[in-house]
């Protein structure tokens, strides 16, 4: 009987652990992790008793969770997959959220502004629209800070998020590593599987890859090899590595992961990717930095565009416009912009600042510096597109600075040494930066300074433009002298027309007599029925006049005539024009020879042909001493071939006035003479009779508007003189010696030859008998004003236009409206964005990235959601499978109860017996 | 495929957050009549509609722009028509005037006292200020007065040429104001006329005046016309005895008119050149040695201001003292004075006409503005509007997803096997 007994209770035995898996498989339904077991059964070995193999009943070999390993492994891949998207997700809807949202988007505040500034422009004078205008670029500013402050505490989260994924991933490690210990021991004492132990390591492995993406590697033993990114070891066997969270290299603001130990850190921030870590670095990297920056460079385009227009203006009390915007290169914020690598050589006392030059130029980027490791040379790497955009090698005296992309780095001092690295951000605090730098209403500058007026005497109808302000500076940054002293324009300008097509520009500081400017602008072409530009608007054009020893006046012949045409005595010289590329230094230069003898306007016809010059030839003659002549028969006064004086049957006319007798007479019938000829006239020339402003005396000045020389030849009685003076009043005397005898001379004309940017006009000989010394200092003056203003309309001899400052013009709003029209100029992004499409950009490339993850996250939950389906439809307990289990076994150890029993009753039949 | 119990409850819940999510955005849209809430719900749209809410912005200040510069060319119209009312009854005057056969001397004064209060009548017009306290002809010096000065030392346009713009779309502004200087001073005169003024180089102090002066004898005036002449006042030392003296040069030559080199200084003094006539009051300063003192310059014009023609008009009829000779010169200013009025009303005119072409163009813009705005909004409206009925229906179809899925789940969770043991 006691092998019914024993067998009986193996059943028993083997049912009551059955049971107790169904009891822990349900106590465990709704445990995470938990794997559903089963128990393996199996017969015991069988006793031989002679008749054949009677059985011992059963026995549990091995309780076994039902498990698939490739779907745990997927599970964790998809895991990591959808904390990414879900934290990336979860950040840049607070962007999307922040950046679109009317009360703290920026589009609504410069539309606002924007408004206020016209609604300034409508009327200047109104100092209500003007404090308006004063508050309402504080709220903008604001509005950039409050902005700012937005994002910088979506990223302080950011950092914050990571501080607590980090721990958490710490203690993940420190689990994982310790169950490892646990397992490993426990399979040494039994060749049983720790099932819950098993079932605990993969929860916290799932738990892990919730953090960051992992590779999992069994190392057998039962142990499990956990690492991150791409391939940094986090736990091995029983050992789990820290990871720690500290200041960036480069960027303290931005928070780095490293493995952290006794030695010091190691930033692996780079390396990882995937779970909620990866999908924050990847948050900060591609769409925070971006929303910073651009942000910052619409703030900045913004600051400096105002500021620049603004100073081109004047304000209520006659003052040029200050700053309307706090300037962005204030040296406290330009030193913001550059940050050092905390591995820098030692000692750290490198000192730099980022300045911005040219607003349309900034981009959006961070820069890295990084100076090779062997010498001294060093690159300027942009990061959106990693373009080298400078290269050279570190200056060896200080201060020093190089430019690209629009903006100016600055070398102030200090030990700058091989493999130094540096982080240029120009534009991430822009935002930050930006303030109102206006405090009263009078401040604002909506007038422009210059003001146009034609004199009321004008015979003709020309009309000149209101003119405006380009510059206040030249092309190196030096202030002009035009607008330097306050409240006035030094000199005032007068346009006087000379004849109809030709106007000179000069100093009208005494009305009673204008003077020429220093370079002059004189002799000017001017063409009717087209806008005549006034002034040159090339801000490295410089200007030549020719002011050599051989120009003017020739020698005197005398003979029987008629004589032919005195030549001027003009040498042949060499005129070289050199153009100097600026970015590459290289030279191009293209020569003239001038011919012996070439008329001024020839010389000028030659050099014009040249590109980047323009000449402008004339000439002048004074003819004096008319009171040594008398209007007696053979009297003739010849210029250009055309005869002067008029005779009537071969002799002097009777209205010839007698020069001896009333010179002033004689002098403005001759200016008369030579106004009235046609030949002359198509030719430029035309004369005033004047008085000499000292002697008192008649004196006749001759013009060519195109620089003809002048021949002059006198016939007359003999010892008659007439006295011919050059424009630098070198006289020469024309003598008469009776009829048929002729006296001449030939006065040569003089140029004013103007060169553009980056030309210069060099002599050969350097002593040039036409130019002067080609070698000596202001040789070439610079013409630029750094004002524009044209005429158009036909104008009449005499008639006048003047150019002044615009003292107490209040009503005038064309500065207001320059400043208004910023709105709608495209001052972003080299001419392709205006202020709000810019930030209008941002906001798309937010919205998109928003969207697109919005749906990469759905994707991911679906895939997540099978896995995990997947998973729990294999190791998932269901709860009526325990119930029929419970059944079972319950029937099973009942059946085994019954076999005792039956045993019980064997065995009581038995001793009944006895 | 097997079931396990957690996925019974996983897929419950799953269905429940996600019909729970759609309608509470359904919801949102319902109460918010958008359909776009984040620019993330629709990022092409909502660029878009970015981009409309910008123009609408600008459209509604260019809106207030153009009420602006239409009050601003109303005034200056309204004033226009005032400043021609006035010539009007000027004329009137000079017709009367032109009896020289019948009126006296007596007659013409009490004439002449009209003339004088119509000028200060015209003076305030033309000193005309806006609600802002703005001169409004004055170009762009607004906060000065631009027409000073008076009959005897004669009028001045102290203001500049220039206009205010007013911006009234992304590409049009619209002048909103003139320059008196174009509309009242640069008239044609009927005869060859000129202006007489002060150099800004001058150092006296107070400053020497010149008078506003009458052609006296034009065609002598003719002859020399267009040259213009500059007082300069010379060293005291140049004539004997010592004292102020003047010559008179012509610009253009620096030749002397004959007869006015050195001549003695009398403030108040007539001086007669080349059939002009006008004094110099005050004290200019000497000029020392060769250096120049004050100058003072007489500029021929083909213009007269209207202020001028009415002063020399005046004049004029306060000069008649009976003789033939005042009578002509009287019947001669008459002529004068109605073609310059007939000049100035034309130039009035002419102003009017362009005012009413910058109001036609304000209103067409107006216009404009307003149809832009209209497709606009409905642009926007299309992108941004919620379809309320496609909306409604979704938001039906959602909750009763919803219902359904919590229907099942209590029916799915009551089917327990344990309920049975």
């Amino acid at each position: 009987m006691p092998g019914l007994l024993d067998t009986a209770v193996t059943g028993l035995r083997t049912s009551q652990t059955a049971l107790r898996t169904t009891g822990q498989n349900i106590a465990n339904a709704n445990t995470p992790g938990y794997s559903r077991q089963s128990i393996e059964v199996a017969t015991n070995p069988a006793q031989n008793n002679g008749a054949g193999f009677i059985g011992n009943g059963a026995r549990v070999t091995a309780i076994e969770r039902t498990v698939d390993e490739f779907l745990i492994a997927q599970l964790r891949t998809d895991t990591s997959l959808h904390a990414e998207l879900s934290a990336f997700n979860e950040n840049i809807r607070q962007l999307d959220t922040l950046l679109s949202d009317p009360s703290t988007g920026l589009s609504q505040g410069l539309d606002k502004f924007f408004a206020t500034m016209e609604n300034g422009a409508d009327d200047p004078t109104s100092i209500p629209s003007r404090q308006l205008i004063v508050s309402e670029a504080d709220n903008l500013a604001q509005r950039f800070n409050t902005l700012y402050d937005s994002i910088e505490t979506v990223s302080k989260n950011v950092n914050q998020k990571l501080g607590v994924a980090v721990s958490q991933i710490n203690a993940l490690a420190t689990s994982i590593a310790e169950i490892n210990k646990n397992i490993a021991q426990s399979i040494g004492t039994s060749d049983q599987p720790p099932n819950d132990l098993l079932d605990q390591r993969e929860e916290a492995l799932r738990q892990l890859s919730e953090l960051v993406s992992i590779d999992v590697v069994d190392q057998g033993d039962g142990l499990l090899n956990v690492s991150i990114g791409s391939g940094q070891s986090l736990v091995v066997g029983g050992d789990a590595r820290q990871l720690a969270l500290v200041d960036g290299v480069l960027d303290p603001q931005q928070k780095e992961i490293a493995y952290q130990d006794s030695v010091g850190s190691q930033v692996i921030s780079s390396f990882i990717d995937g779970g909620e870590v990866g999908g924050l670095l990847d948050f900060r990297e591609s769409t925070l930095s971006t929303a910073f920056n651009e942000l910052g460079r619409i703030a900045m385009v913004m600051s400096d565009s105002f500021n620049d227009a603004h100073s081109k203006g004047i304000d209520l009390n006659n003052q040029f416009g200050g700053l309307f915007f706090a300037d962005v290169n204030d040296p406290a914020v330009a030193s913001t912009r550059v940050f050092g690598d905390s591995n820098n050589a030692p000692p750290s006392d490198r000192v730099m600042s980022v300045e911005l030059t040219d607003a349309s130029q900034l981009t959006a980027s961070d820069y890295v510096l990084e100076v090779a490791s062997g010498d001294t040379s060093y690159r300027v790497t942009r990061e959106t597109d990693g373009a080298v955009v400078f290269s050279g090698a570190l200056p060896s005296s200080f201060p020093s600075s190089i430019e690209f992309d629009g903006v100016q780095l600055n070398f102030s001092s200090g030990s700058f040494q091989a493999g130094d690295t540096f982080l240029i951000q120009p534009t991430r605090t822009g935002a930050r930066d930006i303030a109102s730098a206006l405090e009263r209403p009078d401040q604002l500058a909506f007038a422009s300074p210059l003001v146009t007026t034609s004199d009321s005497g004008n015979i003709g109808n020309a009309e000149i433009s209101a003119g405006s302000l380009v510059s206040l500076e030249d092309v190196n940054g030096v202030a002009l002298p035009l607008f330097d002293t306050t409240g006035q324009m030094s000199p005032p300008l007068l346009v006087q027309f000379n004849t109809p097509t030709s106007y000179d520009v000069l100093d009208n500081s005494d009305p009673a007599n204008p003077v020429q400017l220093d370079p002059p602008i004189r002799n000017q072409t001017y063409v009717p029925g087209q806008t005549n530009q006034l002034f040159t608007q090339d801000s490295g054009a410089s200007l030549i006049a020719a002011n050599g020893a051989s120009l003017g006046i020739g020698a005197v012949t005398a003979g029987a005539g008629p004589l032919p045409a005195n030549p001027n005595g003009y040498p042949s010289e060499i005129l070289s024009v050199t153009y100097t590329d600026p970015a590459t230094g290289a030279t191009q230069v293209q020569s003239i020879s001038t011919g012996p003898d070439d008329s001024a306007k020839s010389i000028a016809s030659q050099l014009s042909n040249l590109s980047g010059v323009t000449a402008n030839a004339r000439n002048e003659m004074t003819l004096t001493g008319f009171a040594g002549l008398t209007n007696n028969t053979p009297l003739q006064v010849d210029i250009n071939g055309v005869d002067l004086v008029e005779y009537t049957a071969g002799v002097v006319d009777g209205s010839v006035p007698n020069p001896a007798t009333d010179s002033a007479g004689f002098n403005a019938y001759l200016a008369d003479r030579i106004n009235a000829d046609p030949t002359l006239q198509a030719s430029g020339v035309y004369a005033v009779a004047g008085t000499n402003a000292i002697s008192g005396n008649p004196e006749l000045r001759v013009y060519s508007t195109q620089g003809d020389d002048f021949n002059v030849t006198l016939e007359a009685q003999g010892g008659e003189t007439l006295t011919v003076n050059d424009y630098n009043a070198t006289a020469a005397n024309l003598t008469g010696a009776g009829a048929g005898n002729e006296s001449t001379v030939t006065i040569g004309g003089t140029l004013d030859v103007e060169v553009s940017s980056d030309y210069a006009l060099t002599t050969n000989p350097i002593l040039s008998s036409l130019f002067g010394d080609s070698s000596a200092v202001g040789f070439s003056k610079s013409s630029y004003l750094g004002i524009e203003a044209s005429i158009n309309g036909v104008a009449d001899q005499g008639d006048r236009f003047t150019l002044d400052f615009n003292a107490d013009g209040i009503s005038d709003n064309r500065n207001a409206l320059d400043l208004v029209n910023l709105n709608s100029q495209q001052v972003v992004d080299d001419g392709l964005k205006t202020l709000s499409d810019s930030y209008g950009t941002l906001v798309e490339l937010v919205s998109i990235q928003t969207n697109a993850s919005g749906i990469n996250l759905e994707a991911g939950q679906q895939v997540l959601n099978q896995t995990e389906d997947l998973r729990n439809s294999v190791s998932g307990v269901n709860l009526d499978e325990e119930a029929a289990n419970l059944i079972q076994f319950e029937q099973i150890y009942n059946a085994n109860a019954q076999v005792i029993s039956v045993a019980r009753d064997l065995f009581d039949r038995l001793i009944s017996i006895f | 495929m097997r079931i396990s119990s957690t996925q019974i409850f996983d897929i419950a819940n799953d269905s429940i957050s996600e019909s729970n999510q759609a309608i509470a955005k359904t919801q949102a849209q319902l109460s918010t009549g958008q359909r776009v809430l984040t620019p993330s719900d629709d990022p092409v749209a909502s660029t878009k509609i970015l981009e409309i809410e910008q123009n609408l912005a600008k459209l509604d200040q260019y809106g207030k722009n153009i009420d602006i510069a239409e009050n601003n060319l109303s005034q200056e119209e309204s004033t226009l028509s005032s400043v021609s009312n006035l010539l009007q009854r000027v004329r009137e005057i000079a017709v009367q005037a032109g009896n020289t056969a019948t009126y006296t001397s007596s007659e013409y004064a009490a004439l002449a006292s009209e003339v004088d209060s119509r000028i200060d009548e015209l003076m305030n017009l033309l000193n005309t200020r806006n609600v802002g306290g703005g001169y409004i002809f004055a170009g762009y010096t607004g906060g000065d007065k631009p027409f000073v000065g008076d009959a005897q030392s004669g009028f001045e346009f102290t203001g500049t040429d220039g206009q205010v713009n007013i911006k009234i779309s992304d590409s049009t502004q619209v002048a909103t104001s003139d320059s008196g200087k174009a509309i009242f001073v640069d008239i044609p005169a009927a005869q060859n006329s000129f202006n007489t003024s002060e150099s800004s180089a001058n150092t006296s102090s107070p400053a020497a005046q010149v008078s506003v002066g009458q052609v006296v004898d034009q065609s002598a005036y003719d002859d020399f016309y267009p040259e213009d002449m500059i007082i300069t006042f010379k060293d005291d030392t140049s004539v004997v005895p010592v004292g102020k003296n003047f010559t008179i040069t012509e610009r253009s030559t620096g030749n002397v008119i004959p007869g006015f080199q050195n001549m003695p200084y009398v403030s108040g003094q007539e001086i007669q050149v080349n059939g002009l006539s006008f004094n110099i009051t005050g004290t200019p300063t000497s000029g020392s040695g060769a250096a120049d003192g004050d100058q003072f310059f007489v500029e021929s014009s083909p213009n007269q201001d209207v202020l001028t023609t009415l002063a020399r008009f005046s004049d004029a009829m306060k000069q008649v003292d009976g003789t033939q000779e005042s009578k002509d010169f009287v019947a001669q200013i008459v002529a004068d004075t109605l073609d310059n009025i007939n000049n100035a009303q034309t130039s009035i005119l002419e102003t009017t006409a362009e005012l009413g072409a910058r109001l036609n163009t304000l209103e067409s813009t107006k216009e404009l503005h307003i149809n832009t705005d209209l497709v606009s909004r409905e642009i926007m409206s299309e992108l941004r509007d919620l379809d309320y009925a496609e909306a409604a229906s979704r938001l039906a179809s959602q909750t009763l997803v919803l219902e359904a899925a919590q229907a099942t789940f209590v029916r799915v969770s009551q089917l327990t096997l344990f309920s049975r043991l």
